[in-house]
C-alpha cells in the first residue's frame, strides 16, 4: 500500500521530460539512475518506477544480464521497491541472500520503509546479520509486522554490541507499548564517551532525542540540546526531566539495564585504533591503551589485559609509518569500504588518521605499504580468537598482507 | 525575527530535533539537525515543512561529517550526518557547504559549520541538486 501511494505522488509530482515517447525518456531516465550524479541517481530511479511498465521494463532486462542486480547501481537496486513489480521485490530479496552484495544495508532500508505483514519471519532473520546497518534497518520491517511477534524479536536486541541497533529496536519496543525499553534512550542521552576522537557519545545522544523527540512529542524535548554536555547543569536538568516523563509511561517497569547499553566511561590513555567497516563482512572496532590494554568494540564491556610492550611496539610501527606516509592521510575512492588507522602519538592531544576506502571491486594494493607492519602487529597482539576476523576484515578492505 | 523565534519555539525547538532558539536575542544562532533535514518527506517539488522556511537567510550551527571522498582544496562540501560511505546522497539528506574563508582538507571527525543557511530547490536538467545550502567562512572542530 506505502509503495502504491509512492508512486502515485511520484506520479503526481515527478515532471516528465518527453511525456511523447515514454520509451525515450525511460531510456534517459535509465542511464542518469544508473550512471548520472550521485545527487540526482535516487530521483531518476523513482521517476523511472513512475514511467510504469515502460520502465519496469528496461530494469527487467538489465537484471536479467550477468550482472544482474549489481549492474543497476546502488540508487536504481535501492528503488526497485517502487516499481509495480513483485518480480522487483523478489530480487531485491534475493539479493540480500548474497553475502557479497555490497548494497545489502540499502536494500534492507528500501524493503523495510515498505514492509509488508508477511514479511515478518524474513526481516527477523536479517536481525541477526552480522553488519549493523543490515540489523538498524530490519528492526522497521520487523515492527510494521505482528505487534506480539515484533516485540519477542525485538527485545534481544536491546543487547546487541551496536548502538544505533539497540536504539532503533528502543524505541520500535516503545512504539509498540512496551515504555520501559525508553531507558535506553534516556540513557543514551547522558553518553558522553568518545572512541580516540570520534564523538560516538554525542552522535548517541542527538539520535536518542530525535527518537524520543518522536514517541513523546516534540514538547518532551524543548530546550534539550546535545550539543551540550549531559553533566552541565542545564542539561542534566532536562534529561531527569525527560526521565520522569518516561518513568510516568513506564510506570513500575523501569528497568536495570544492561552493561552494554549503559554510557561507557572514559577509556584512558588509548593511543591506538583500527575502524573496519565493510558492508560485506560487518565491522570490527579496536583499541589498544598505553596500559596495554585491548579494547574491543565501541564501549568498555570488552577490555583484555595484553603482554607487556605490546602497545609501544604497536606506536613505535605507526611513528614509523606516519614520516614514511607524510602528509597523505587518505587513500582510495568513496565506498562502502573503510579501513581508518587511528594514532595518537606521545605528547600530542588529537590523533591521526589514515583512511582507506573503496566500492565493491577488491583493490589489492589500497592499503600502503608503511601501514603493513602496523597491521601486522596489530594481528599479532589480538587473542586467538579475534586474530583470524581481523585478517579477514583487513585482507577484504585494505587488500591481502604481505606472508 | 521575533516571528522566527516565535514560529520555532511553537514548533517545540530542540537542537536535537528542532532548531532550539538561544536565549540571547542579538543576532542568534539557531541549532540546526542534519537528522530532522533527513526526517523531512520530500520529494522534488513538494512545499518544505514551515519550521525549515523559517530558517532561511538565517544563521544555524550545524554538525555532521564531510561526506566521504571529498577532494581536499575545494571550496564545496557536502555535510552529512553519517561518517559511512554507504548509502546514496538524497538531497534532503546533505547540506551544501561553502567555505569562504579556507578550503576543505580531509577530517574524518564530526565537525561543526555556522553560517547563513538558505533553503530551495535549485535543479539542472529538471532534477534538484540542492536543497539545503550554508555559508560558513571555515569549518569547526
Amino acid at each position: 500500500m506505502r509503495a502504491a501511494a509512492l508512486l502515485f505522488a511520484l506520479a503526481a509530482t515527478a515532471p516528465l521530460q518527453d511525456e511523447g515517447d515514454p520509451a525515450a525518456e525511460a531510456k534517459r531516465l535509465f542511464e542518469v539512475a544508473t550512471e548520472g550524479s550521485p545527487r540526482v541517481r535516487s530521483q531518476a530511479s523513482l521517476r523511472l518506477a513512475a514511467l510504469g511498465e515502460t520502465g519496469a521494463a528496461l530494469v527487467r532486462e538489465r537484471l536479467e544480464t550477468d550482472g544482474g542486480y549489481l549492474s543497476l547501481g546502488p540508487a536504481l537496486y535501492e528503488a526497485l521497491v517502487a516499481f509495480e513489480d513483485q518480480r522487483m521485490r523478489a530480487a531485491l530479496w534475493e539479493s540480500l541472500e548474497d553475502v557479497m552484495n555490497p548494497w545489502r544495508p540499502a536494500g534492507a532500508r528500501a524493503l523495510a520503509k515498505t514492509a509488508k505483514i508477511e514479511e515478518q519471519p524474513q526481516f527477523e532473520t536479517l536481525l541477526s546479520d552480522r553488519i549493523s546497518a543490515v540489523r538498524a534497518e530490519a528492526v522497521l520491517g520487523v515492527e510494521a509486522g505482528d505487534m506480539g511477534r515484533a516485540k519477542e524479536a525485538l527485545r534481544p536486541r536491546l543487547t546487541d554490541e551496536n548502538g544505533r541497533v539497540r536504539r532503533r529496536a528502543a524505541a520500535a519496543l516503545a512504539r509498540l507499548g512496551e515504555h520501559a525499553a525508553l531507558a535506553w534512550l534516556v540513557e543514551d542521552l547522558r553518553r558522553d564517551d568518545t572512541w580516540l576522537d570520534m564523538r560516538l557519545g554525542r552522535i548517541a545522544r542527538a539520535e536518542a532525542a530525535q527518537a524520543l523527540g518522536g514517541i513523546l512529542g516534540r514538547d518532551a524535548i524543548t530546550g534539550y540540546s546535545s550539543r551540550s554536555a549531559p553533566d552541565s547543569p542545564e542539561t542534566a536538568a532536562k534529561i531527569q526531566a525527560i526521565e520522569e516523563r518516561c518513568r510516568a509511561l513506564a510506570g513500575e517497569e523501569w528497568p536495570e539495564l544492561p552493561d552494554i547499553a549503559r554510557a561507557p566511561s572514559l577509556i584512558e590513555g588509548e593511543v591506538i585504533g583500527v575502524e573496519l567497516r565493510s558492508c560485506r563482512h560487518g565491522e570490527l572496532l579496536l583499541r589498544w591503551t598505553q596500559d596495554d590494554r585491548l579494547v574491543i568494540g565501541e564501549g568498555d564491556t570488552d577490555i583484555r589485559q595484553l603482554p607487556e610492550g605490546s602497545t609501544a611496539h604497536l606506536l613505535e610501527r605507526a611513528q614509523a609509518a606516519l614520516e614514511t606516509l607524510g602528509d597523505q592521510r587518505s587513500f582510495g575512492d568513496p565506498g562502502c569500504d573503510l579501513e581508518r588507522h587511528h594514532f595518537r602519538l606521545p605528547d600530542t592531544t588529537r590523533a591521526w588518521t589514515i583512511q582507506l576506502s573503496k566500492g565493491p571491486e577488491a583493490v589489492p594494493d589500497l592499503r600502503p605499504a608503511a601501514l603493513h607492519p602496523v597491521a601486522e602487529a596489530m594481528i599479532r597482539t589480538v587473542g586467538d580468537d579475534l586474530r583470524r576476523d581481523l585478517e579477514v576484515s583487513l585482507e577484504s578492505l585494505g587488500g591481502p598482507l604481505p606472508d | 525575527m521575533k516571528f522566527l523565534l516565535i514560529l520555532l519555539c511553537s514548533l517545540g525547538a530542540s537542537a536535537a530535533a528542532r532548531p532550539s532558539a538561544p536565549p540571547v536575542a542579538e543576532d542568534p544562532v539557531f541549532e540546526l539537525s542534519l537528522l530532522d533535514l533527513m526526517s523531512i518527506d520530500y520529494r522534488p517539488g513538494k512545499k518544505l515543512p514551515a519550521w525549515v522556511h523559517a530558517l532561511d537567510g538565517h544563521r544555524v550551527r550545524v554538525e555532521g561529517y564531510m561526506a566521504l571522498g571529498t577532494p581536499e582544496g575545494l571550496e564545496k562540501f557536502e555535510l552529512v550526518w553519517d561518517s559511512c560511505g554507504c548509502g546514496q546522497s538524497i538531497v534532503n539528506h546533505f547540506i551544501e557547504v561553502t567555505l569562504t574563508e579556507e578550503t576543505t582538507a580531509f577530517n574524518p571527525d564530526i565537525i561543526f559549520v555556522e553560517g547563513v543557511f538558505t533553503v530551495g530547490e535549485i535543479r539542472e536538467d529538471g532534477f534538484v541538486v540542492s536543497l539545503f545550502r550554508l555559508k560558513a567562512p571555515t569549518i569547526q572542530q
